[in-house]
């Protein structure tokens, strides 16, 4: 019974970070977002 | 003794002609200073149809050495498969170290685009600015006869393009890769440029090109490239 409950807390705590990382659409970019130019001597 | 005379008179004659002839070794530039005005981008290889992103007229130089931050833009979502920077061919540099007739810390200007050079005119470019499509005049032959000839520097247009296999070291870095050039002129674009993107990088490659065996102090073609992720 603790494993089964270790592992439903495992799945909870994941898809919570799924919910989060699902909820900032701009991380990385997206259709719209500005693109910085850079300059680089190499 | 007369053979061993003539052997040292060879041989004598052999270090004199070396050191005649030796090189000076080249260096990187410890600055670059790039003067960009702006930037398009085309869904095209042969460059056609480049929408302005950002433009400015009077833009300042920036150093390519610290990896400088040129201007942002919001292309719409797709594949480019050609970026136009529309930049000054007057370079500004500084050696990042003393060898032959270069000092490490003075600054030299150079014309990148001289004698052969060609570059494609732009016929609009009194009313650039965001979302205006670049066009294209004649191909012409640069006014700038040396690297010195600082007074013919112009803004000129560095074709990066997905059709090309160009090095941007043979004088077509800013010809418009089309018809007998399409595969030959601007420079390899490796990939697309995907939108959505997060950034984009110029490179205007100097190192190894601080040739200190020319008087003046000379700059040799440099690489370029983009990069985007």
């Amino acid at each position: 019974m603790l494993k089964n409950s270790k592992f439903w807390l495992m799945i909870m705590i994941l898809l919570g970070t799924g919910a989060i990382a699902a909820g900032f659409p701009g991380c990385g970019s997206s259709n719209g977002d500005s693109v910085v130019f850079y300059g680089a001597g190499r | 003794m007369m053979i061993f005379n003539k052997r040292a008179q060879g041989l004598l004659a052999a270090f004199a002609f070396m050191a005649a002839s030796s090189a000076f070794a080249n260096t990187n530039p410890a600055s670059a200073l790039v003067t960009i005005y702006g930037v398009a981008v085309s869904p095209n290889a042969d460059c056609s149809n480049a929408v302005v992103l950002n433009y400015s007229s009077s833009p300042t130089a920036v150093d390519f050495e610290q990896t400088p931050s040129l201007f942002s833009g919001s292309p719409s979502a797709g594949t480019y498969n050609c970026v136009v920077l529309l930049m000054s061919d007057q370079l500004t540099f500084t050696p990042a170290a003393t060898t032959g007739n270069c000092t490490a810390g003075t600054t030299y200007s150079r014309v990148v685009c001289s004698g052969n050079c060609t570059y494609t005119t732009i016929t609009n470019a009194s009313s650039l600015a965001p979302g205006v499509t670049l066009t294209y005049g004649s191909t012409v032959q640069t006014s700038a006869t040396t690297s010195q000839d600082l007074a013919n520097a112009t803004m000129v247009p560095l074709f990066i393009s997905n059709g090309t296999s160009g090095t941007g070291q043979t004088g077509l870095a800013f010809t418009q890769p089309t018809g007998a050039n399409a595969t030959t002129a601007g420079i390899a674009l490796s990939g697309a440029f995907v939108v959505p993107a997060s950034s984009a990088t110029f490179i205007v490659d100097f190192d190894n090109q601080v040739n200190g065996s020319q008087n003046p102090c000379d700059l040799g073609p440099p690489k370029f490239g983009f990069r985007s992720q």
